[in-house]
């Protein structure tokens, strides 16, 4: 399977805190590739720094092979990458339909901008009825959609998504899963970064565990042992040493 | 009296459209980057000053001067977003005493370039009188620019509200992260927010230049003018700007007619203090823009 996205001994942080310690992982082609992990455990800075919103001080990002360490964000969305960042980071004075409409900015985007709209509106038909809303009157659910919806605007190769259970009610985030399911079924590539693991291990092909800016375990989705993975995952490996 | 009142409201209108044009590139660089350009004014008159250079020495039309006028104003409002785009830290606050400083080099530029006399048009065509109703005086100038600020204010907010790129820069304004994420580059949008300032201000320029008098020190005033329709208005808020200005231009023009000439900037300030109190954020302004 090709490699989509190549992550090499990543080190990066802001100012003089380092969060990321030489991380290293890849993406293949095609496959839903979850992130998981604690709180602080470098996972939104991870994808902060391959969009280029965080300067890496060392290691290197490949995108189809391609050196894009520190490439400005708005070239590697041109590129085909979308990042999915929480519900905090809509376009809060914007209309709902303004902010799905920023997502398909970029210039090959912008002709199937009414098709790709209608597209959203029918998976997420709450963002229809609330279309000339202020984006910042939306619940936490809602904007998480809005977030969604404006990534799936920009036409994306490789889909980054943040934690998009993040505050949600167990029924959305069940509706979320699925929809991920679905664009990973379309052929489009997902990063998956989650901290709720047993919904992310169900529709992940492999699955990677950060903790501390590092990997600590790289497995077939398959074959994780939930019970091993939770020892990690909470650090019980360092308790017992 | 009742004529004298309509005259009164009907100049006021007039004025109030004139004053939109100079407020409306301030508010869209205020609204869109948080900078408040306090050269503003100045670049009105810099526009102004480079129409007079053309009349006097190429006998050229000031409406024909204004390709000129806009290359001159539009590169030197590049070379203040060049300066603003220096500052690294605390750009709302450091950006005042930039542009402040730049308001104050410009004067004495303008100074020393053309003295301190005052022009005026010399094409008798832009002071001409129209009558309308057989009642309400105009000149011609001012009824030429007051259309072009309604026309401007409503391009502007078409621009803002429907295009790719006006969008782009409203993004930009309410979260520079994510709109980065969004395939923007907001130094692009910056700039072109700037030129498009330039371009309003050359426009203002033209405007004082036909139907008022010009003279170097004005700048600072028109810089004041404009920042109190931008606050008037509430600040990102486009369609605010030509209520607010009118409202100033209105109460300016009945305060002269009504009272005296001498309480007419007393009159901009009360208005100003009153509305303040009553909507903080202005006539059309968002109750919370930060948070």
């Amino acid at each position: 399977m090709a490699k989509l996205l190549e992550v090499e001994s990543l080190r990066a942080g802001y100012g003089s805190i380092n969060v990321l310690w030489d991380l290293s992982l890849t993406v293949a082609e095609g496959k839903l590739t979850c992130i998981l992990g604690p709180n602080g455990g470098g996972k939104t800075t991870l994808l902060r720094a391959i969009m280029g919103l965080v300067k890496t001080d060392a290691g290197s990002v490949r995108y189809r092979g391609v050196d894009s360490t520190n490439v400005p964000t708005w070239t590697m969305v041109r590129n085909g990458i979308a990042m999915i960042p929480e519900g905090r980071m809509v376009f809060r004075d914007m209309s709902v339909a303004d902010n799905l409409l920023m997502g398909a900015f970029p210039p090959k985007c912008r002709a199937r901008s009414g098709a790709n709209l209608k597209l959203v509106y029918d998976m997420f038909p709450r963002l229809y009825e609330r279309r000339d809303q202020m984006a910042g009157a939306l619940s936490g659910g809602e904007a998480q959609m809005l977030a969604m919806g404006r990534g799936i605007m920009e036409e994306p190769e490789l889909i980054l998504v943040d934690e998009p259970s993040l505050g949600l009610a167990p029924v959305v985030v069940d509706e979320v899963m699925a929809i991920l399911a679905r664009l990973r079924h379309e052929g489009r590539t997902i990063v998956l970064v989650e901290q709720n693991t047993n919904k992310a291990l169900k529709i992940a092909d492999h699955v990677y565990l950060v903790r501390g800016g590092k990997v600590v375990l790289s497995e077939a989705a398959a074959a994780v042992d939930l019970h091993h993975l939770h020892d990690l995952y909470f650090a019980r490996d360092t308790l017992n040493a | 009296m009742i004529d004298l009142i309509a005259q009164s409201l009907f100049s006021g209108l007039l004025s109030g459209a004139y004053y939109a044009l100079i407020a409306l590139g301030l508010a869209l660089v205020f609204g869109t980057m948080r900078v408040i350009n306090l050269a503003h004014g100045e670049l009105v008159l810099l526009g102004a000053y480079v129409s007079y250079t053309a009349e006097e020495r190429l006998g050229l039309d000031p409406l024909a001067s204004l390709p000129l006028a806009l290359m001159v104003v539009i590169a030197a409002n590049m070379v203040v977003y060049y300066l603003i785009s220096l500052i690294k830290k605390d750009r709302e606050l450091n950006s005042l005493i930039l542009t402040f400083g730049i308001g104050v080099i410009l004067t004495n530029a303008m100074l020393m370039i053309w003295s301190a006399d005052i022009h005026s048009a010399t094409t008798p065509w832009y002071h001409d009188a129209v009558i309308l109703f057989d009642t309400l005086f105009a000149m011609q100038a001012e009824l030429v620019f007051a259309g072009a600020g309604v026309v401007l204010v409503g391009a502007v907010w078409w621009w803002l509200e429907k295009t790719w790129y006006g969008r782009a820069l409203r993004a930009v304004a309410s979260n520079r992260d994510a709109a980065k994420l969004m395939g923007v580059d907001p130094r692009l949008t910056e700039i072109l927010s700037f030129a498009v300032a330039g371009l309003l201000a050359t426009v203002s320029g033209l405007a004082l230049y036909t139907a008022k008098v010009i003279q170097p020190s004005l700048g600072h005033n028109l810089t004041v003018k404009a920042f109190i329709i931008t606050v008037l208005a509430g600040i990102g808020s486009v369609p605010g700007v030509l209520l607010g200005a009118v409202l100033l231009g209105v109460v300016e023009s009945l305060t002269v007619t009504i009272a005296s000439s001498a309480l007419q900037e007393l009159a901009g300030m009360v208005l100003f203090l009153v509305v303040l109190l009553l909507m903080p954020s202005g006539l059309f302004g968002r109750a919370k823009r930060r948070g």
